[in-house]
């Protein structure tokens, strides 16, 4: 008997039954539904703590320095520095060489006098508008990070409105909060700074003229508004924008006044591990080089911990309801043995195999466990698309970033179907076992 | 009308099998005394022959039948069928054995309700791993030879106790068998319908030159073999 009689066996069988087939394939679609749901909830849960922890960055992400590294550093998360080191080409060659290292991305902040928009525009509330029209606007000596945003994924930056600045561009720039706040500023609205331009001036320092600092002007409209940790300063820019700024403060004379000079090709690297497990291990090959690094891993790693024991326990409660859910699968299949006992013996007698009779209840139990393993994945994954809204409601309302669910991976969904289909088979086995073993002289039975 | 699939080709029909049986015991040993269900047999059935097995109930005809059927293994004794001795016989030999030499009429029919009268007989085509068109054309022919072609879509539920059993009958000739074995075949249908039936099984052993081995408890039934037997607490008495 092939496979295609005994599936045709087998859904004719639970065509007979069709209330206690029904009820079977809900237990196996509600078990398989609580598990994908809990599933897929945890695993959010899991991404979005660690993201917080990593600052939107990759969690494998580690901060460099440019700066020797402080002997006890390798036992803390934080930052612990020695004596300045300039970070040069060689050594982010020497870095990226070094075993686990997946990529690094240079950074390079310089100091910048910014003047915020005109009083009176857009970005300012209208009921400050007039008052502050006729002040000039106050400028702002603060800090300018560049970074390379092609690899923006790679680099611990949140975007909280619009968009980043484009990779090449020059007169694009993305502003922090603590901006806006300079600004005075509501935090909570970043858009109302979008489309606003800055004036910038890189400082040259020549200590032969009158005039000790020259600026190099460069208007720049801000497109987005970032929540980033790449370094500390307020304005995101590509980092060819801080690479000119720093060509320029160079070609000045003298020390640099009171601005040293930059004379590090770089003020950090973002260097990205191979996993969270080699952390610690690449750490400890840049502590090697001689640079300070920072990086969460002894959080993350506690972290994680707890997160596992919630995923185990999240987990269980799936699993137990999945395999009662199978049990439900092997109570109604013995009992459909128990039924079927002169049907098995007339195809024994008609010279059906031991092994035809194991397939038709192992067949039955296949289609249950597919049918309720289908249902219960898109159950799980609605639930899961329902909870994730009421979180997101409250997150929005507390004035936090939302959770997004849009990444269940459809590996995760083939495994929730297949893993019901395999306990359904072996809540299938012993019944199926048992109707295999029945003697073919029941074919007889009550003549 | 042929009763033969492979019609026309009657020639090609297996010939009967011979029935060799000699102190053949069989007891059942349960959770209460064993129970002797046959003691020490000798039964001869010719190649071809019409034999009709008679007596009480509980007396072993069944239990007899079962084992000539290779329902079950012989436990003593000697039990030839054809070219085959069940003795040596389990597992998927002795399934092979009940598939291509044997064929089984039961007093409750033993249709199963899941499959329509073509689908029933298709059954045993598909044990026996006969190609899918060959089945549908096979048990079609099978279906028309018992007079039932106009039915072969229906449940058996569907069907008179007369057509069920006559389905049954196209099922258990569907693999040309050497061998038929009737369980009370007319035990559950009214005089009539059973002159139909036994005309029919004996139209088929005529036909085809298979063995026929009645069970049963009525006197006119058994009247029609060739040879009667009667069967009494486990024992051949004449």
């Amino acid at each position: 008997m092939s496979w295609r009689d005994s599936l045709t066996l087998a859904i004719r069988s639970l065509r007979r039954r069709p209330g206690r087939t029904a009820l079977t394939v809900l237990a196996v679609t509600l078990g398989t539904g609580l598990l994908m749901a809990l599933g897929t909830i945890a695993g959010t849960a899991d991404t979005r703590v660690i993201s917080q922890l990593s600052k939107g960055g990759p969690a494998a992400a580690i901060k460099v320095a440019a700066a020797e590294p402080d002997p006890t550093q390798l036992a803390s998360d934080n930052l612990r520095v020695g004596k300045p080191k300039n970070l040069t080409d060689e050594a982010v060659r020497a870095i990226l060489r070094a075993p686990h290292v997946d990529s690094v991305v240079p950074i390079l902040a310089t100091r910048v006098l910014a003047i915020p928009p005109p009083r009176g525009s857009a970005a300012v509330p209208v009921s400050e508008a007039a008052e502050r029209r006729s002040r000039p606007p106050d400028p702002i000596f603060e800090t300018m990070v560049g970074a390379d945003l092609s690899r923006v994924h790679q680099l611990p930056i949140t975007l909280l409105a619009g968009r980043l600045p484009a990779a090449a561009s020059l007169t694009e720039v993305a502003v922090t909060q603590g901006y806006l706040d300079r600004l005075h500023l509501d935090v909570n609205k970043p858009a109302m700074v979008l489309g606003t331009d800055i004036e910038f001036a890189d400082p040259q320092f020549n200590s032969k003229d009158p005039v000790k600092y020259r600026g190099r002007w460069f208007r720049a409209r801000v497109v987005g508004v970032v929540a980033q940790e790449v370094g500390d300063g307020q304005f995101l820019v590509p980092i060819r924008q801080t690479q000119v700024a720093r060509v320029w403060s160079l070609q000045g004379e003298g020390d640099g006044g009171d601005l040293p000079l930059p004379t590090s090709a770089y003020t950090g690297l973002v260097v990205i591990a191979s996993s969270l497990d080699e952390v610690h291990t690449v750490r400890g090959e840049i502590t090697v080089l001689g640079y300070a690094t920072s990086a969460p891993e002894h959080l993350v790693a506690s972290v994680q911990k707890y997160l596992h024991v919630v995923d185990i326990v999240l987990g269980g409660i799936g699993t137990i309801a999945l395999v009662i859910a199978c049990l439900g699968i092997a109570n109604a299949l013995l009992a459909a043995v128990r039924e079927r006992r002169r049907e098995i013996g007339v195809l024994k007698a008609i010279g059906a195999r031991d092994r035809d009779i194991l397939r038709w209840f192992l067949v039955e139990a296949l289609a249950v466990g597919a049918v309720g393993g289908l249902l219960g994945t898109l159950l799980g994954v609605a639930v899961a698309e329902v909870v994730g809204s009421i979180v997101n409601g409250y997150l929005v309302a507390q004035g936090l970033e939302g959770v997004d669910l849009g990444g269940i991976s459809p590996l995760f969904l083939l495994a929730g179907i297949a893993g019901t289909i395999v306990l359904a088979l072996i809540a299938g086995v012993i019944p199926a076992l048992q109707a295999a073993r029945l003697p073919a002289r029941d074919a007889v039975g009550g003549a | 009308m042929s009763l033969n699939p492979h019609d026309p080709a009657p020639a090609s029909a297996p010939p009967g099998c011979a029935v060799h049986i000699r102190g053949l015991t069989h007891v059942f040993s349960g959770n209460a005394a064993p129970v002797v269900a046959l003691s020490a047999i000798d039964l001869d059935i010719p190649a071809g022959g019409h034999v009709a097995l008679m007596g009480p109930s509980g007396a072993g005809k069944s239990t007899l039948l079962s084992l000539v059927g290779g329902l079950d293994r012989p436990q003593r004794g000697e039990l030839r069928v054809g070219r085959h001795d069940l003795a040596r016989l389990s597992g998927d030999a002795l399934a092979a054995y009940r598939r291509t030499t044997v064929g089984f009429v039961f007093q409750h029919f033993g249709l199963l309700d899941l499959l329509s009268a073509r689908e029933n007989v298709e059954l045993a085509l598909a044990l026996a791993d006969v190609p899918l068109h060959e089945r549908h054309q096979r048990a079609g022919a099978l279906l028309e030879g018992v007079g039932l072609g106009r039915r072969a879509d229906h449940r058996p539920s569907a069907l008179s106790g007369g057509e069920r059993q006559r389905v049954a009958i196209a099922r258990a000739l569907a693999n040309n068998p050497g061998l038929i074995l009737a369980d009370e075949p007319t035990g559950n249908l009214d005089a009539q319908t059973a002159m139909l039936v036994l005309e029919l099984l004996e139209r088929v052993h005529r036909e085809q030159g298979c063995t026929l081995v009645v069970v049963t408890h009525n006197q006119a039934v058994a009247e029609r073999a060739d040879h009667r037997y009667l069967v009494d607490a486990g024992k051949l008495v004449a």
